[in-house]
């Protein structure tokens, strides 16, 4: 006789489902009624579906972010606004003549500014209207104080993110600070400077120091409180005991994630620079053990997996979670130099180098997320969330996190048309994901009276649209220079 | 059927501090095993403290084979003393059962058995046990058509034909 998995309880068969990715899933839900009935009446798993429909990544989980029902709720919600988009009549704005190419980050123009005489450099926002998503239209300049290597919008314009200058120094490292926004002006073509400060990036790069951190079961996060002052490099006052409490306010990102861990040894072995410590000397700790270097290494290497935790430039002790065996996990802090004579000699190549983190929509209003590493560089944005190279030396896996504050379905959108924009062929969108299949292609020339067939353009020289998010065609033209022939704004 | 059989503590020989429990399986085979190795079964717990409270000790009566029986009993003498989140009535309930190794190659078996395991864990109340089967049947389902998937579950198509060709699933996108 052949048992039937249909025999299972609801329960234990959702339990299997839940390790389906969507695809499965739907394929799954034709099998028969009962899986089918499951599925739809799950809303974690009709959830993974339509959010995989959508081209999205699943923001963190936990914390004060939304319930999984709130997340559906939203994630139709924006699917629905999506699919009933209307092009309704078509405006033009006045071009801005005399400035260099506009990039297009979500629903605002931007116009960097070269800094005439006297003036600084920053950058000129035009946020594109549109009446049925309620983006009012909105124009302002930014100049930043000090010079600062990247910037992105996110699609509810009300987050800035911005990445400090590198710095060389070995003690510091470039942050890159997310924070809400408040300044940006919501009145209609209000004119204003934003009095946005950039985060001076004069403070050692540590994580939470693990001094006080003595019990070993909670994963120490590494968020910077913004009040923490290093107590070498300014007065030599202590750090202040709320660091610990601080950080896991912000108990939503996946680093805080507090587990419980097998049986634990804690190593140790001394500074190789200890004169750069000369307050505060390590305390004892019961459970510490002085291992030789090369056994330590050893160890290492015998480990199923580490996991990098943290890092204190300060004492030069890299911490390390590593996993030995079912259910075992240790907690190492290695010397700096050992550490980094190893990864020299093991490169750990199978951790990545890029990651993407998603957009949050799900996160509370005001989120932040602060990169601690050396070499962040965000790379592009794209429909699933910024994506963030992390050249890490060699290797160790590292969490990267990030909270952004809302999230879009027209994203896909603009980031299909994007990537066909190689050839002469303007495709606004070939029903991507999400999308029914007659696309915006043959809807959009009815409706806007100045733009060129794709039939008519290739004589044109290469053009790129773009697709804001509220719903309105750019398209500029170039005949092979860098300059802006026409352009053509539609709006909704 | 097996009759209920009371158990002395004395008529089977303890061992150190462990106490021994007697699991009758459906086909009527006595198996003792330690009660420390079940405890990772909350059903058997709760037996356990059932006892406690009457003084009396029974054995255990469960409606599955000596032949899963056993394979459960291997699965928890492995991770006798360890600590599995899954386990921990405690600990907030996370979203999946990590990959192990071992747990992979235990239940490296045919899908039959696979059911059987898994039915036995659910009613042993094993989360961690369900977790790698639940985890170990996807693994075997994943990236099948349906048709596939039909024969791997054993299900029937009773989708009448104008609900199959209707989209029932209107997000795949």
């Amino acid at each position: 006789m052949v048992s039937s998995f249909a025999t299972l309880i609801d329960d234990v068969l959702l339990k299997i489902l839940e390790y389906l990715d969507y695809k499965a899933l739907v394929s799954c839900q034709a099998t028969c009624q009962k899986t089918n009935a499951i599925i739809t009446a799950s809303v974690s798993l009709r959830y993974k579906i339509e959010l995989a429909a959508c081209g999205m990544l699943d923001g963190p989980r936990g914390g004060q972010s939304l319930d999984i029902t709130e997340r559906l709720r939203r994630l139709r919600l924006y699917d629905t606004a999506w699919r009933t988009l209307r092009w309704k009549k078509e405006e033009s704005f006045a071009q801005f003549i005399g400035r260099p190419l506009p990039s297009l980050d979500r629903n605002t123009l931007i116009f960097r500014n070269v800094g005439h005489s006297g003036s600084a450099a920053g950058y000129s926002y035009y946020t594109i209207p549109s009446a049925i998503r309620g983006v009012d239209e909105q124009a302002f300049d930014l100049v930043m104080r000090d010079p600062f290597q990247l910037h992105m919008l996110d699609a509810s314009q009300d987050l800035l993110i911005w990445l400090d200058r590198l710095s060389s120094t070995p003690e510091t490292s470039p942050r890159g600070t997310i924070r809400r926004n408040r300044q940006l002006p919501r009145k209609r073509r209000g004119l204003r400077r934003p009095t946005a400060t950039v985060t001076t990036s004069d403070l050692p790069m540590t994580g939470v120091s693990y001094r006080d951190s003595d019990r070993t079961s909670q994963k120490i996060d590494e968020i910077w409180p913004q009040n923490y002052r290093d107590p070498d490099v300014t007065s030599g006052q202590p750090a202040p005991a709320t660091v610990k409490s601080i950080a896991h306010q912000h108990n939503f990102c996946p680093s805080a994630t507090v587990e419980k861990i097998g049986p634990t040894t804690k190593s140790t072995a001394q500074l190789p620079w200890e004169d750069r410590t000369p307050c505060q000397p390590q305390p004892r700790l019961s459970s510490i053990v002085d291992i030789r270097e090369d056994l330590l290494l050893e160890m290492i290497s015998l480990l199923d997996r580490t996991e990098y935790i943290a890092r204190n430039w300060k004492t030069g002790i890299v911490e390390l979670k590593a996993v030995a065996g079912p259910a075992q996990q240790l907690r190492l802090h290695i010397p700096l130099g050992t550490f980094s004579s190893y990864l020299m000699s093991h490169p750990l190549t199978e951790t990545s180098t890029s990651i993407t983190v998603p957009w949050a929509a799900w996160g509370p209003m005001g989120s932040r997320a602060t990169f601690l590493e050396q070499d962040i560089v965000p790379s592009e944005v794209s429909a699933q969330g910024m994506r963030v190279l992390c050249m890490n030396y060699g290797s160790i896996h590292r969490e990267q996190t990030a909270t952004i504050l809302d999230y879009h379905p027209l994203r896909v959108a603009r980031a299909l048309m994007l990537q066909s924009s190689g050839n002469n062929d303007v495709s606004i969108l070939r029903g991507g994901p999400g999308t029914e299949n007659t696309g915006f292609e043959t809807t959009l020339p009815c409706i806007a009276t100045n733009i060129l067939l794709p039939s008519e353009l290739p004589h044109l020289g290469w053009c790129r649209g773009y697709l804001c998010e509220n719903g309105m065609v750019i398209i500029e033209l170039d005949e092979r220079t860098s300059m802006i022939k026409d352009s053509w704004f539609y709006t909704t | 059927m097996p009759t209920i059989v009371s158990v002395d503590d004395s008529t089977v020989p303890g061992e150190g501090s462990s106490r021994l429990l007697l699991l009758v399986s459906s086909d009527n085979k006595h198996i003792v095993v330690e009660e420390d190795i079940m405890s990772r079964s909350r059903f058997i717990s709760k037996q356990v403290e059932g006892f406690e409270a009457t003084s009396q000790r029974h054995a255990i009566l469960l409606p599955f084979s000596s032949f899963v029986l056993n394979k459960v009993i291997e699965y928890c003498s492995h991770y006798r003393g360890y600590y599995l989140l899954e386990d921990d009535p405690d600990a907030a309930p996370p979203g999946r059962s990590p990959v192990r190794e071992w747990d992979q190659e235990f239940l490296d078996v045919d899908r039959n058995m696979l059911l059987r395991i898994i039915k036995a864990a659910h009613y042993l109340e094993i989360k961690s046990l369900v977790g790698s089967c639940a985890r170990a049947i996807a693994d075997m389902i994943r990236g099948k058509t349906t048709e596939e998937m039909r024969e791997i579950l054993g299900v029937e198509n009773d989708f009448t034909p104008e609900e199959e060709h209707s989209p029932s699933s209107k997000c795949t996108g």
